[in-house]
């Protein structure tokens, strides 16, 4: 992840902190701000489904307050050609230990507009122009204090990178939740979400979870490819022990596995029933390790 | 329920067949061969892109024929066929009217358009190699001629009978593996007409109110999209990953702004048609932009206020020079 200039003070989370520490001109301690998003693609229709949280009393929970600025998310699908902005115009403080505000918000999309990969941004943006004087309670570096700037209507005070989201990806299969309580770190669980359409989630310890999320360079994303890979083959384990995999019905009932149940059918030699049926054989057929050193090469 | 289509991945192999780097000077012969008599073309077609799979790589539940069959006659010509006239692609898009982005977004599905519009004889092959960049003349008495005189080239002129099957190959949506899809929504006239309606369609909805004072505002918008340098650079832009201008609201925006400086510009020094590079330059600033404002959170007239206030100042300065240096 590069850092971005921006003409302003724009809250974001520092790359690969458990803590979430703000970056520069915002203090350590001032919070953060990041989204968690999933792509809904079932029932009732698809939308995208994300959760705003943001961390630390400062200059954009004060205008959140103020009702100066808003939450909202970008969804873009370059593909047709469709960007939308959705904002948030009315929501709740849901505080938790560690949040000033954890927000969830449902971006409809119709069907027919999307194709290909999803991408996604949240962000808090201002309502109209706001007047700022940097005080202490803003959470911004000391030696901007008394400095007089203006936030322009529609600017953008927090912000994450895009998160994108293929229908026939994994990362449409498969969501990363963070689990702090019953995972010691470095362990994984998969586990079947048959609630918002179906999909799995790959719950992660604090560390590992962060360490997912924020993946950068050939190096930690190969790693990443890597456990998603280790989950894939679980996903499969759980289809073939629930008997889901033989009613190709049920598979066509959800868009997230669809891609799957083409993609299986194509592969030969593949026989969900016989005992010598090897997830890990399948699951590195469909994606294959690589080395971090020829990234590239196997991204395209 | 999905559109008909070929296998997208089996198009890009036949694609791969005729690109610049590994064309098969024998398949390029052939496919002018097959342009130029017409009969068989489809079938041949389509033989080269499924290969192995029996001559049956398509797949999908609606076949557009049911839609194509009310089309004939919309094509007098092959420069219709082939060009930017805004009367001639709303016939187009009115015959796919059913279509949604969704499918429109699918080289397989826009290349199967095509072969059903061949067999139905709404076009023939052989406008498929109508160019106005001299491979075939458009609204040439003959361009079967063309094709044949191409042909009769032999080896010495394997890189022209190699090009004229490629912008056969692409027109039919595909060759855009080198490109990408952006290809399809430039080059194949079927998917350019209709995603140039589509839009035209969703500004004229979208800018209600904003274009009172303007004459017959529908008609300018529609011609500032069919601008062939402004639908290259905005589709350019709306399929690259940002997608900025891709939002219906900083679309509007811009469009609003090209339609108010042609009112404005009409016989002023820098005209009233936007330069390549003057608009080039203000997409790239509006991307810059978006990085730090919210456009999309702004009505089509903010988004126009602020291209007219801080962002186009540049691009204008730009071309008055541009214009100097012509004059000279």
């Amino acid at each position: 992840m590069t850092s971005r200039a921006y003409p302003f003070p724009v809250l974001e989370a520092q790359d690969g902190s458990s803590e979430r520490l703000a970056r520069p001109p915002f203090m350590p301690q001032a919070g953060s701000y990041y989204v968690e998003a999933m792509r809904e693609s079932d029932s009732p229709a698809a939308a995208i489904s994300v959760t705003h949280h943001l961390c630390g009393n400062n200059l954009v929970s004060r205008l959140l307050e103020k009702d100066q600025a808003r939450f909202g998310v970008t969804v873009s699908a370059p593909e047709t050609m469709f960007r939308k902005f959705v904002p948030l115009l009315k929501f709740d403080f849901v505080a938790s230990e560690g949040h000033t505000a954890m927000t969830p918000q449902h971006a409809p999309l119709n069907d027919a507009d999307i194709a290909g990969t999803v991408f996604v941004r949240g962000s808090v943006f201002v309502t109209q122009d706001v007047d700022v004087v940097v005080d202490d309670s803003c959470g911004l570096m000391p030696e901007l204090s008394g400095v007089r700037f203006m936030y322009p209507k529609g600017a953008i005070i927090a912000t994450e990178e895009m998160q994108a989201f293929g229908l026939g990806t994994i990362s449409a299969l498969i969501k990363l939740v963070r689990e702090e309580d019953e995972l010691v770190e470095g362990q994984i669980r998969v586990v079947p979400d048959a609630e918002n359409g179906y999909r799995f989630r790959l719950l992660a310890g604090n560390k590992l979870y962060d360490k997912l999320r924020n993946a950068d360079g050939p190096y930690e994303r190969a790693h990443v490819h890597s456990v998603y890979i280790h989950a894939l083959s679980r996903c499969l384990e759980i289809l073939r022990e629930e008997g889901l995999c033989r009613d190709k019905d049920w598979w066509m009932t959800y868009a997230s596995l669809r891609w799957l149940a083409d993609l299986i059918q194509t592969l030969e030699q593949l026989h969900w029933d016989e005992p010598g049926f090897n997830a890990d054989e399948v699951a590195t057929r469909i994606r294959k390790h690589y080395f971090a050193t020829s990234y590239d090469e196997a991204e395209q | 329920m999905k559109v008909k289509r070929y296998n997208e991945t089996a198009l890009i192999k036949f694609g791969d067949r005729v690109s610049p780097n590994e064309a098969n000077g024998e398949l390029c012969a052939e496919i002018l061969r097959h342009a130029a008599h017409g009969d068989g073309f489809v079938e041949f077609i389509t033989n080269e892109i499924c290969g192995d799979n029996s001559g049956d790589c398509t797949s999908g539940d609606i076949d557009p024929e049911a839609w194509l069959v009310h089309g004939q006659g919309i094509y007098p010509t092959a420069a219709a066929f082939i060009g930017y006239d805004y009367g001639v692609m709303s016939q187009t898009a009115k015959l796919l009217g059913n279509l949604e982005k969704r499918d429109a977004a699918s080289p397989g599905v826009w290349a199967l358009i095509n072969a059903r519009m061949i067999e139905l004889g709404i076009v023939q092959p052989a406008w498929f190699a109508a160019s106005p960049n001299g491979v075939a003349r458009p609204g040439s008495k003959d361009i079967t001629a063309m094709i044949e005189e191409t042909l009769s080239l032999h080896d010495d002129g394997q890189a022209k009978i190699n090009d004229m099957a490629r912008l056969i190959v692409r027109r039919f949506a595909g060759g855009y593996r080198a490109r990408g899809k952006r290809d399809m929504y430039l080059v194949c006239p079927p998917a350019r007409a209709w995603w140039i309606c589509r839009l035209a369609e969703e500004a004229i909805q979208g800018l209600e109110g904003a274009v009172d004072e303007i004459d017959e505002p529908a008609t300018k918008i529609a011609d500032i999209l069919v601008t062939s340098h402004i639908w290259e650079k905005l589709c350019e832009k709306f399929v690259s990953q940002l997608t900025v201008t891709g939002d219906i609201n900083i679309r509007n925006g811009i469009l609003l702004y090209l339609l108010k400086r042609e009112q404005r510009n009409i016989d002023n020094a820098i005209g009233p048609v936007i330069k390549r590079a003057a608009l080039e330059d203000i997409l790239r600033r509006i991307g810059q932009m978006s990085t730090w404002r919210a456009l999309g959170s702004l009505s089509a007239i903010e988004v126009m206020q602020i291209i007219d206030s801080d962002i186009a100042p540049y691009a204008e300065r730009m071309e008055y020079t541009l214009n100097g240096m012509q004059a000279n």
